[in-house]
């Protein structure tokens, strides 16, 4: 719910259309523009990829082309204007050519449309938006959205939007009426998301300036990539445009760590062993608060040296149909683990889920480069420390609570007490 | 499952004027109804051209007063619409009763004067949680088959703010969706607004997509009620459903049915936590102590021992429990009514129950808890 004192700032975009946003590093420069740039010069050619599963799987794309040369026209299935998708580049020179967002087949899992900029007739960055079916998404591939989609480089787009981004990723839930097939009564249609990739998800630096223009394009392009999603599905209503939205989430943002109050959580403590240079800072969900609700659905905070942050994220999803996405990462070779709830636990990852006021709410602690041991049942053993198995009890307790769950109490493994 | 006799007792505004029958007002224009809410042809489907309709309006939407209108609709030329049944207090027939007639109802006006059992019945009604909250900050919910706005403040008489409800009677709703009930719901809260010449601001729209309403949902004895710790019930017999709704930061609701083996409900429940001032309003006063509505008067003792804010918990034949305390910078109104089978269902206690719902909401949102810790 959004209350009616919210801020309804507005992205002034608009006012430096020549100054856009975000410096996506080359990602497939020479051949595929000038490919590209033939298929443009012809004009109308349209190839239509029937099975894009399995184009995309074997790294081959036919793409439909675009219209008619040298006219603006909105991009990825008429929802960006020119200026909206154009602050997504630093080049001037933007083309797209998109999948059809309808297709023949019955498996909508996924389509894509992809934007690319040109500097010099060369192709120098490129920024994909897709549509696609995340509630049916599973292990590996569910875990591969989840990290990327909901680090704590990304901010809430708030305003009744369940939605997210940062300069590199954006997301929006499309809502729970809009599909692009009927479905029966009593049939649950999963969770449907349109989504903006640029780049790298976690990239190594990014410096102020450009995050926060490529926060504000990418927020503003993915609010009206979901319009006209919505549009072409036949879908009634249409989000407003996001407010300016708190951050950059970089740089400033990461603070240093408080080894008591990991997160800002009370009753969260860095174990002793743990704690060192390597876990020295920082970074919360931007526009959240430690001791509030988890407004947006999701809080995440990434751990580590101050720049890399590479040790350990706890991430926090109240929404119930993505922590159905996030309880699906797991397969059923994961360890077990007890308590209130249920999780499980394998490699550096830990999931756990519990009933709450919402639905279901997923927690979860991801070691990113956990000690790998050869002999892996040694872990519980003593014989190596897992942070994330640490964390995790003290940190469900916590932000259960926020989440609407109550207490909740975690069984873990004994763990080495030192 | 439906609520509808209860409803009839809310309805009445002494001395309603009778018919006016909708009108054409001129040979070709398009039919309206209520007041001119409702025009034929305008979107929603159970005003094209697949139904017949016969419409009966009893009072008119002035500040302060009761107005209800009655939309009867069924396929041209059956017998339910050979007479339709257009009384404002009709009665929708029961599941097994056969289709009977399908009716909307419009109503507009204040929340009964009644601080008790009418008060409490029209809540149920008015915030039941089988509709979703509005977009757009928008004070209201909406569902399939129901809808319900509270106008703004310049629409208040006195401190009692005017509300504007749509319900969809019969068998099943036509209405297709949250979207259709929106609607329906602005075109007759901007007449209402018109009549009552508190029109001057601008008029409600929703833009962003309508929230899908709840299903409805059961609550077997070892899970949590309505899904918030703390609510639990252990009733003799009968099972515990209901419907929760979003719980948002700003609005959370859930409503209760206890059904015997026949089917029937034996008792409602009622759970709201808002902090929405235009929603908060429809409070004041509902744990039946004092007549004057103002958000301040009347609630202004304490709850009892271990509450922290304003209000008053009513346990004598069922419960009813009217708190209001600051929540992260907000008053918030904490409300619970269960009818009696429930209230002694309730575990360990009826005010036990009432404090731990209301503490589970607090401690989600980050505020300090609002009833006795144990």
């Amino acid at each position: 719910m959004t209350g009616e004192d919210d801020p309804k700032e507005k992205s002034d975009m608009n006012d430096n259309p020549e100054d856009p946003g975000t410096p996506a590093p080359p990602s497939a420069p020479g051949a595929p523009g000038r490919l590209r740039r033939m298929a443009r010069s012809r004009g109308g050619i349209a190839v239509v990829g029937a099975l894009v599963g399995a184009l995309l799987g074997t790294g081959v794309m036919s793409w439909r082309a675009g219209d008619l040369p040298f006219a603006a026209r909105d991009m990825c299935w008429g929802s960006l204007s020119p200026d909206v998708a154009e602050a997504l580049f630093t080049d001037t020179d933007v083309r797209s050519d998109e999948l059809p967002l309808r297709r023949a087949t019955e498996d909508s899992m996924h389509t894509e449309c992809s934007m690319q900029g040109f500097g010099d007739d060369e192709l120098e960055s490129e920024v994909t938006a897709s549509v696609r079916t995340l509630g049916e998404l599973r292990g590996a591939q569910a875990w591969d959205w989840t990290r990327q989609y909901l680090s704590s480089r990304m901010t809430p787009l708030g305003d009744g939007i369940t939605g997210m981004a940062s300069s590199q990723r954006a997301w929006v839930a499309l809502p729970t009426s809009c599909h692009e097939r009927s479905y029966e009564p009593g049939e649950k249609p999963p969770l449907r998301v349109v989504t903006l990739a640029s780049g790298a998800s976690d990239p190594d630096s990014v410096n102020e300036v450009d995050a926060r223009r490529g926060l504000d394009a990418m927020s503003r392009a993915v609010v009206r990539l979901a319009n006209g999603v919505m549009d072409e599905y036949g879908c009634e209503g249409r989000y407003p445009d996001p407010p300016k939205l708190p951050g950059p989430p970089e740089g400033k943002s990461v603070k240093a760590l408080d080894n008591d109050r990991l997160c800002g959580l009370r009753g969260v403590e860095l174990p002793g062993w743990a704690r060192g240079e390597d876990v020295s800072a920082a970074r919360t969900t931007p526009g959240t608060e430690a001791d509030g609700p988890v407004t947006g659905g999701v809080r995440s905070c990434d751990v580590g040296r101050p720049f890399a942050l590479d040790r350990i994220r706890l991430t926090t999803v109240a929404d119930p149909k993505l922590a159905g996405v996030v309880s699906r990462v797991l397969g059923e070779r994961a360890d077990r683990l007890g308590g209130d709830g249920k999780g499980a636990h394998a490699g550096g990852l830990t999931i756990y889920t519990a009933d709450c006021q919402r639905g279901r709410a997923a927690f979860v602690a991801w070691e990113k480069n956990p000690a790998d041991d050869a002999d892996d049942a040694d872990d519980t053993a003593g014989g190596r420390r897992s942070l994330g198995l640490t964390v995790l009890p003290s940190y469900v307790k916590t932000e259960a609570k926020r989440a609407g769950c109550g207490e909740v109490n975690v069984k873990v493994p004994s763990l080495p007490t030192t | 499952m439906l609520l509808v006799l209860v409803l009839a007792l809310a309805v009445l505004g002494g001395g309603a004027t009778l018919a006016t029958w909708a009108t054409r007002s001129g040979p070709f224009a398009d039919e309206s109804y209520c007041w001119g809410a409702w025009t034929e042809g305008s979107g929603p489907r159970v005003l094209g051209d697949d139904f017949a309709r016969a419409a009966e309006e009893s009072g008119s939407p002035e500040r302060g007063e009761q107005a209800t209108c009655v939309v009867a609709f069924g396929v041209p030329g059956t017998e339910e619409m050979k007479s339709p049944d257009t009384s404002a207090h009709g009665r929708t027939p029961r599941a097994g009763e056969g289709a009977g007639g399908h009716r909307l109802v419009a109503r507009v006006g204040p929340p009964p004067r009644s601080t008790d059992r009418a008060r409490q019945a029209w809540l149920a009604e008015a915030l039941h949680s089988s509709a979703a909250p509005l977009p757009d900050g928008l004070p209201g919910v909406v569902g399939p088959g129901r809808g319900t706005l509270v106008l703004p403040e310049e629409c208040d008489s006195g401190d009692v703010p005017t509300v504007v409800t749509v319900r969809s009677e019969g068998d099943v709703s036509y209405l297709d969706s949250e979207r259709e009930a929106a609607e329906l719901l602005l075109s007759l809260a901007e007449t209402a607004r018109r009549e009552a010449g508190c029109a001057t601001g601008k008029p409600e729209r929703i833009t962003a997509p309508v929230r899908t309403a709840p299903g409805e949902e059961t609550y077997p004895e070892e899970r949590p009620a309505c899904r918030v710790p703390g609510m639990r019930f252990a009733p003799r017999r009968g099972g515990l459903g209901g419907y929760a709704s979003t719980a948002g930061d700003r609005l959370h609701s859930c409503s209760l049915e206890l059904t015997g083996k026949d089917g029937e409900v034996d008792a409602r429940g009622q759970f709201v936590a808002t902090s929405l001032p235009r929603l908060v309003t429809l409070f004041a006063g509902a744990a039946g102590e004092d007549s004057s509505r103002s958000p301040d008067a009347g609630s202004s003792r304490s709850p009892g021992a271990g509450w922290r804010g304003k209000g008053r918990i009513e346990g004598r034949d069922g419960l009813v429990g009217l708190v209001t305390a600051e929540c992260r910078g907000r008053p918030t109104v904490f409300f619970l009514h269960l009818d009696d089978p429930l209230a002694r269902a309730a575990a360990p206690g009826a005010r036990e129950v009432f404090a731990r719902s209301a503490n589970s909401v607090t401690e989600r949102l980050g505020c300090p808890a609002v009833g006795p810790r144990e």
